[in-house]
């Protein structure tokens, strides 16, 4: 047996059973009670920070995160909305008969060789 | 010792071992041609894009009909296009296929707001019926992970909308083995507290969690790029896949908390029936032709939990497809591409 095959057995050896070991401390409860704690409190503290800073930008008279997240949330809602309405009236004017083939696109920018 | 062992190989192996350097120097992310089959942008609604992949050969194939790819939620789509020569969407094309590709584009603060609902009854929707509209036939769906799950709660409702579906690696119990599912379970992950703190899942969150499902992987990783790190095509591949691997998006907050309350902690595809906001599901409703692919050696999506399609599927033609490797190697794979692929887009080509 050459070192090599033996490096190879125990590193496999080795490569089990402490995937064994962490995949059972992965799923103690104590262990995950521990880190759901911690998570928990960091969410919280996050929370407590974010309600300060909006009830500053609040009294200020300013517009905070929220308000603009909601606001950016209404102008898709309403984009999605626009689409509703163009295929309302697509099958009221062509009285839901449809050409075959029919080339279509619903964008501005209608022709992208995309390269992500 | 291990030094040792490896420095004695070294003096055996002279040419591997040089060349890692000049491997790892290969390393150009941007150089790579990862999602570059030609496609058109003829779709979009807030970050979702829908492409149209345009044809590599004269002919079409009318038969099967269209195909929608829809990639995970959590990754970018260009899994489903990796590279020239690897990607599976290029593939579909080389058989005569017309394929449509989802990009569910990355979430800002204000997605936060979006749950499953509006994923999957708008915006999938709204896919589905411009790729009926377009080509005035019915898509087959292939979804892969998440995107799987997408797909089967969009047929639960316009079933007769759709041609074929394929399931790649898609759970459907989420009551699994899985580490996965045991962490989403757990009482004291308070998922609504985490909501109201990040507002959309941080991608970084997301990672850190599937390292943590097999965090000696990495490992046996470089120890296969080490040792492969003359084969410029599998250098290719492995930095393509690597880029995906680490190109996370965040997940948009209010579909997380369905995901976890509906679908992991309900278990809600596992009933007869069920409600998903506004819309009330029968499972009943499926009698389309379904093909699953899927692993046996998943650490994310584990067997049981793609398995379970068996038993929620009340149509009459359903296929099973064994795959080789893991999550993302059944499906894209040296294995998947000379085995699975063909056989599903032989699948899809059977009249619906």
């Amino acid at each position: 047996m050459t070192r090599k095959n033996l490096f190879e057995q125990a590193y496999t050896v080795w490569e089990k059973r402490t995937s064994k070991l962490l995949d059972s401390a992965m799923r103690n409860s104590q262990v995950l009670k521990v880190s759901s704690d911690f998570m928990n409190q960091q969410f919280k503290s996050k929370i407590v920070v974010d309600q300060a800073l909006l009830k500053t930008w609040r009294n200020l008279l300013l517009p905070n995160k929220k308000d603009q997240e909601k606001t950016l949330h209404l102008l898709n809602e309403l984009h999605s909305r626009i689409f509703d309405l163009e295929e309302r009236i697509e099958e009221l004017n062509q009285g839901n008969e449809k050409p075959l083939g029919k080339k279509k696109t619903r964008t501005k920018a209608t022709r992208t060789s995309a390269n992500a | 010792m291990s030094f040792e062992v490896l420095a004695d190989e070294n003096a055996n192996r002279p040419l591997k071992w040089t060349h890692f350097v000049p491997g790892l120097k290969h390393f150009r992310p941007a150089n790579l041609p990862i999602g570059s089959t030609a496609k058109d942008l003829v779709h979009s609604e807030n970050k979702l894009k829908l492409f149209r992949y345009q044809p590599l050969s004269a002919t079409t194939n009318s038969k099967g009909g269209p195909i929608l790819l829809i990639p995970s939620l959590i990754n970018k789509s260009y899994i489903l296009d990796l590279l020239p020569g690897y990607s599976f969407a290029e593939y579909l094309l080389k058989q005569g296929h017309d394929v449509f590709i989802l990009d569910w584009g990355e979430p800002t603060d204000e997605d936060r707001f979006i749950g499953l609902e509006t994923i999957v009854f708008r915006y999938l929707q709204r896919c589905l019926q411009f790729i009926n509209e377009a080509t005035q036939q019915k898509p087959n769906l292939i979804g892969y992970c998440i995107g799987g799950t997408l797909a089967w709660l969009l047929a639960l409702e316009k079933a007769n909308e759709i041609g074929r579906m394929c399931f790649l690696t898609t759970p459907f119990d989420f009551h699994n083995e899985s580490l996965l599912s045991e962490w989403s379970r757990l009482k004291s992950f308070d998922v609504e507290k985490m909501i109201e703190s990040t507002g959309n899942v941080p991608w970084y969150l997301m990672q850190s969690s599937f390292h943590a499902l097999a965090p000696l992987s990495p490992i046996r990783k470089w120890q296969k790029l080490a040792e492969k790190s003359g084969d410029q095509e599998f250098l290719d591949r492995f930095y393509a896949l690597e880029t995906w691997g680490n190109d996370n998006v965040s997940f948009p907050g209010a579909a997380f908390l369905d995901l976890i309350k509906v679908l992991y902690r309900e278990n809600s595809l596992m009933k007869e029936k069920f409600e998903l906001a506004q819309h009330c599901l029968v499972t009943d409703s499926i009698d389309n032709p379904v093909m699953n692919v899927y692993s046996q050696t998943d650490h994310i999506v584990p067997l049981a939990a793609t398995q379970a399609l068996k038993e929620i599927y009340r149509g009459t033609e359903y296929l099973d497809l064994p795959s080789i490797g893991g999550h993302i190697g059944a499906i894209v794979g040296g294995r998947a591409q000379s085995e699975t692929w063909p056989q599903i887009s032989q699948w899809l080509s059977s009249s619906n």
